[in-house]
């Protein structure tokens, strides 16, 4: 096989922007500091609507935080509701399933993120190699639409497409001559239909951020590598892989960072008392003690666990980013 | 670096925090304000000038409040204007704790059922005013209520003898959910003469629904028994073990947990048997009411809840040919029994501290309780709806609606709001049933026949003290989740039933001793009122 | 010889990667045409399983429903608006805060993204976020809907990420010692060569105000300014009720009334969906040309 394709000097240098996203000068001298701050006033105005956006519309209201320790009385408000402690925190950690929730809600996340992750990468490649015509728009616009279907329609698909009696699914399977399979009332296959119809309703739409960074590849580095003889699968392993890592990387920090944040919505339609040991998480779980009694404060409590442990998770994988050299948030 | 980053952080939240601290507490105003010069005690216009308010309650999505012929013929009427909030119905919980929470408080609340917690609280609180001595004042309809209804008034007012909201009155069909109804055509094409009395016979005829081809077919499709999740069909076949509900239940004048009866294990028992036999549809627990309806509408199912009969089989909506189940009675049982309502919902109109013209909104509610009022506001005014098939017999019938709508039904949703939300209204029985279609007497026969006579409600609309209400939400989500779970499995066969003692011991340390404690106080207390 | 092979190991590649797209467009195209053929359909046809691919028993109701409802139109013209301009203004928030974060060289860039991830994780809540906006005397006003979410720290940071990614750090230097300032560059030279990451982020942002109805729910009480997700759940309401009743005491009238609405529900479903996205799907392909290989250098030369 062709050995390594020989690069020229300047695409080797966008090949080095590409991977290292590390600052080349870290130690700083007062007073270089700054000018240098002087010298880019102007970012600091680039930054100035962003920065006053979050403090208005989320640092003001963070006194909210409070309630989570507090009984909160609306007739008191926030700052005058009596303190509980850790009470609701205690009523959360010793509910009797406690530890079902946390176990279904990682299981959730980290299934998802396993099938669902790479996915999207691995359409945005394919696409990426498919000559601009109709059939790639089409397959491009087609995988996207999905994501627009409301979560109440979607829900209501799967069950109709997974009924053991009349769904399509088990139709196919039958013709196999697979009894049918029960998908939505035995707790086994809650998960696989949970991560399965989201990949199929999000895949297409996860493409867009990876094609719009391999749009940013320069066309240039192909031409050389055809110049040099490269395969087709040598140049996306060299060339779009590597270009795609960064992003790939910043999305898996910022998922990790959701980790216990399952939303509810479609967990709560597809849920029933059969399979309801594999499909309740933490945001279903509150919902049903919480919201609808109004109980603020509970739900708050939960809320803010979930943030800490989301927090640390995000902290503790954007460092090993970081030290592994590869693109960090900070 | 992050150290330093989030020290920074907490400074600025704590900051930020105080600053934001500084806004100003609610003013709980004396309950009850001075009417206005211009308020007339009897009488109509309410008031000579004419007074705003704003009104809370969820719309179900047909028109506009503010368009509808009901708010607009009452503020001619009494001169009270209203500014109406309006979320979707199906956002309504969200919006109202939002509302309350932030303070931006509405004048009164309209069918926006407050429960009887957001009673207490906000009553306490001097959110919601007290309405008894203005009832007293000012509302002599409501008054009538009370003083003839004293279940009524016990199912209103709360612990500390005030009256913070007031219900929907409609007792004319006790129904607490959707009774269970025959396919006709299976029981006439399987010559069955009389109904089941018992669960061994309704056994029987259940097996030959799924054997002998009742829909003529020639494929054994049929479902003898379906539901839309169990709760759809529970409480009838509970009831044939003389429990009255899952939870908590007051059976012989004493308050018991349902779940861990002996009668609901046997109710678990037969219930797998119709599962294990496919008596029972093996997608109860997982379908869809559509996939449901869908059934019904092939003709495949024999038995099965819903409000109406035509609504899961399809076909004309005035059949009287499908029975309801005559309720059943198992072996361990006397009688049946039937959960029903009481027909009172509590909270549908509530006066807020912010409501500058208390009296005249109870006076503009009170017409509603009225008969004239009540009528008004169920079926509008006449020829629009209805017209008198029979005066004197306080007979209606229904007329044609305008074009551009569907049915009837459709159009009165648009003059009204008392259209699929309660409403703070008291709906005369004889009203009800005073429609000349045999379906309407089809459907009060059934009821006076089979539900009434078996008929209980499960438990009385006690009032829990603020730390009772908080305990009682603590031990019961985990609880409630637990037995449903163990119901599903039970009946599936998923569990085998000898694990009962065990399930019972997990319910008992899930605290339910502490729950049915709580209960029998609150309802010692609702005895004394 | 070895150009011969890999042309051969090339057209299979070729086939394999044709026939991925091929596979994943059928497993999504069938979904979508149950729903288009759903949206025609009787419902009962749909429901029972019988309607599997295409239309059954067809009937336009669920259509002429929609379109006969007046608040639809007033719907979409205020969504139509609230995502304009609510799109404008988070693409200026989101672009120049990213690239500011996405300058190595830019002091205080660590304390700053710190400040916008916390934000990711804790909030005030539901009722103090009201309150504030409340004050701020937005309540019941376009403002609740474009500023309460005028950007997305998620959104922010994957900009950044490509601005780092794709702009070559010589360019900038060159620029600098050029006596070029920052806000020159960004505009004579960032933004252009940005197309793609602008692109994603009016989609991302767009879709989101097109989607959105929660902030409408929360701060708007006059129906005049619904938008139309708001306006459609006002019609799909009662769907699920009408078998679950319970215990409010509910006469033959208001049930009968619960089920006709369900009834309706299950007709115009499909189609209020199909309505509902259409423009975003039919955008969808004209962004597309945003994420053409060379579109930037393209774009450095012109």
């Amino acid at each position: 096989m062709a050995t390594e394709p020989e690069m020229r000097p300047h695409v080797e240098m966008e090949m080095v922007a590409v991977n290292t996203t590390k600052p080349l000068k870290k130690k700083k001298k007062p007073r270089n500091l700054k000018r240098r701050i002087v010298q880019h006033w102007e970012l600091y105005l680039f930054i100035l609507p962003a920065v006053l956006y979050f403090v208005i519309f989320h640092y003001i209201p963070m006194y909210g935080v409070q309630i989570a320790f507090k009984d909160f009385i609306p007739s008191l408000g926030i700052w005058g509701s009596p303190w509980v402690g850790f009470e609701h925190f205690t009523r959360f950690f010793e509910s009797y399933y406690f530890w079902d929730l946390i176990k279904n809600t990682l299981g959730i996340s980290l299934y998802s993120l396993a099938v669902g992750f790479p996915l999207p990468i691995i359409l945005a490649l394919s696409l990426n190699e498919a000559k601009d015509g109709f059939f790639k728009r089409s397959v491009q616009t087609v995988t996207y639409s999905p994501h627009f279907i409301s979560v109440v329609v979607m829900a209501g698909m799967v069950i109709a497409f997974l009924s053991p009696t009349t769904g399509l699914i088990n139709h196919i399977i039958g013709l196999f001559g697979i009894d049918p399979i029960p998908f939505m009332s035995d707790p086994k296959w809650f998960k696989t239909v949970y991560v399965f119809s989201d990949v199929w309703q999000n895949t297409g739409w996860g493409t867009i951020i990876y094609l719009a960074a391999l749009a940013g590849v320069d066309p240039q580095l192909h031409e050389a590598a055809i110049v040099d003889g490269a395969s087709r699968w040598q140049r996306i392993w060299h060339i779009n892989i590597p270009a795609l890592v960064p992003t790939m990387v910043i999305l898996l920090i910022l998922n990790t960072g959701s980790l216990l944040a399952v939303g509810f919505e479609k967990i709560l339609l597809l849920q029933n008392s059969l399979n309801m040991e594999s499909s309740d998480v933490i945001a279903t779980f509150v919902y049903r003690s919480g919201i609808l009694d109004a109980q603020y404060s509970f739900a708050a409590a939960v809320g803010l666990f979930n943030a800490v442990i989301n927090a640390i998770l995000l902290i503790v994988v954007n460092q090993i980013a970081k030290k592994r050299g590869g693109a960090s948030l900070w | 670096m992050i150290k330093k980053s989030v020290m920074f952080f907490m400074a600025i939240v704590l900051l930020l925090g105080i600053l934001a601290g500084c806004q100003s507490s609610n003013d709980t105003n004396a309950s009850k304000k001075e009417p206005g010069k211009a308020f007339n005690k009897t009488g109509y216009p309410i008031v000579d000038k004419k007074v705003t308010m704003t009104m809370f309650g969820p719309n179900v999505g047909l028109t506009q409040w503010k368009d509808m012929q009901f708010f607009k013929t009452m503020e001619k009427k009494t001169n009270v204007h209203f500014k109406f909030k309006t979320p979707p119905s199906e956002s309504l919980d969200t919006k109202k704790n939002l509302t309350f929470a932030s303070g931006d408080l509405p004048d009164v609340f309209y069918g926006a059922s407050l429960t009887q917690e957001e009673q207490v609280k906000y009553g306490s609180q001097g959110i919601l005013i007290p309405l008894e001595d203005l009832i007293k004042d000012y509302a002599p309809h409501i008054q009538k209520m009370l003083d003839e209804h004293p279940d009524i008034k016990k199912a209103i007012t709360t612990d500390d003898g005030h009256i913070y909201a007031l219900p929907y009155v409609n007792q004319a069909l006790p129904w607490a959910r959707g009774p269970m109804w025959y396919n006709g055509k299976f029981l006439k094409n399987l010559g069955v003469k009389e109904l089941p009395k018992t669960t061994e016979e309704l056994y029987d005829l259940l097996k030959r629904f799924k054997t002998e081809d009742p829909n003529k077919n020639g494929k054994a499709d049929e479902i003898p028994l379906t539901g839309f999740k169990i709760e759809d069909i529970r409480q009838w076949f509970l009831g044939a073990f003389g429990v009255a509900d899952p939870k908590v239940e007051l059976v012989d004048g004493k308050v018991k947990y349902g779940a861990i009866q002996p009668g609901y294990k046997d109710y678990l028992v037969y219930m797998h048997k119709l599962w294990k036999e496919g008596l029972l549809d093996h997608e109860t627990f997982s379908q869809t009411a559509e996939q449901k309806q869908a059934k019904g509408h092939d003709n495949r199912l024999g038995l099965f809840a819903d409000w109406f009969p035509h609504f899961t089989l399809g076909g004309s909506d005035s059949s009287t040919k499908n029975p309801m189940m005559v309720p059943v009675k198992g072996p361990n049982v006397d009688k049946p029994i039937i959960p029903i309502s009481s027909g009172i919902s509590g909270g549908q109109f509530a006066i807020t501290n912010k409501n500058d013209h208390p009296a005249a909104a109870i006076r503009w509610a009170d017409y509603s309780y009225s008969k004239e009022g009540s009528n008004f506001l169920h079926y509008g005014k006449e020829g629009d709806f209805w017209k008198w098939g029979n005066k004197d017999k306080n007979i209606r019938t229904h007329v044609d609606p305008p074009k551009g709508f569907e049915s009837g039904e459709e159009y009165r949703g648009t003059l009204t709001p008392d259209y699929g939300i309660p409403v703070p209204t008291w709906t005369r029985t004889e009203d009800e049933k005073g429609w000349d279609d045999p379906f309407t007497q089809f459907i009060y026969k059934q009821t006076d026949e089979k539900i009434r006579p078996y008929g209980q409600v499960p438990f009385p609309p006690v009032f829990l003290k603020k730390n009772e209400s908080s305990e009682i939400s603590r031990i019961s989500s985990d609880l409630d989740t637990y037995w449903q779970q163990m119901e599903a499995k039970f009946i599936t066969g998923q569990k085998p039933i000898s694990d009962w003692d065990k399930y019972v011991k997990t319910i008992k340390k899930m605290d339910v001793d502490k729950l049915v404690d709580i209960y029998s106080k609150a309802y010692k207390r609702y005895q004394k009122k | 010889m070895v150009v011969k092979n890999e042309s051969k190991f090339d057209q299979v590649f070729k086939v394999f990667n044709y026939s991925v797209l091929a596979i994943a467009l059928i497993i999504v195209l069938y979904p979508l045409i149950y729903i288009v053929s759903a949206s025609i359909s009787d419902p009962a046809l749909v429901n029972s399983g019988k309607m599997w691919f295409f239309p059954k028993g067809i009937t336009f109701e669920g259509y002429k429903r929609v379109f006969d409802n007046s608040e639809i139109w007033i719907g979409y013209r205020n969504t139509i608006f609230y995502t304009v301009l609510g799109t404008a203004i988070n693409l200026f928030v989101t672009l120049p805060a990213a690239y500011a974060l996405s300058r190595k060289d830019f002091v205080g860039r660590n304390i700053f993204m710190a400040m916008f991830v916390f934000t990711m994780f804790f909030s005030g809540g539901l009722i103090p976020t009201y309150l504030l906006v409340k004050s701020l005397g937005m309540v019941n006003t376009i403002w609740a809907m474009v500023l309460p979410n005028a950007a997305a720290v998620w959104n922010i940071i994957i900009c950044m990420t490509f601005f780092q990614v794709t702009i070559p750090k010589e360019l900038e230097e060159a620029a600098i010692i050029d006596g070029c300032s920052t806000t020159k560059l960004f505009f004579k030279i960032i933004i252009p060569l940005s197309a793609p990451i602008i692109a994603v982020m009016a989609l991302f942002y767009g879709v989101g105000h097109w989607n959105g109805y929660f902030n409408a729910l929360i701060y708007l009480s006059d129906q005049n300014l619904y938008p139309l997700q708001l306006v459609l759940r006002q019609i799909l309401v009662l769907q699920e009720m009408g078998s679950q009743m319970t215990g409010s005491g509910a006469a033959g009238a208001a049930a009968s009334a619960m089920h006709n609405k369900a009834e309706i529900a299950a007709i115009i479903k499909y189609a209020v969906m199909i309505i509902s996205t259409l423009p975003i799907i039919i955008i969808y392909p004209f962004l597309q040309r945003f994420f053409v290989k060379g579109v930037m250098i393209g774009s450095i030369k012109g």
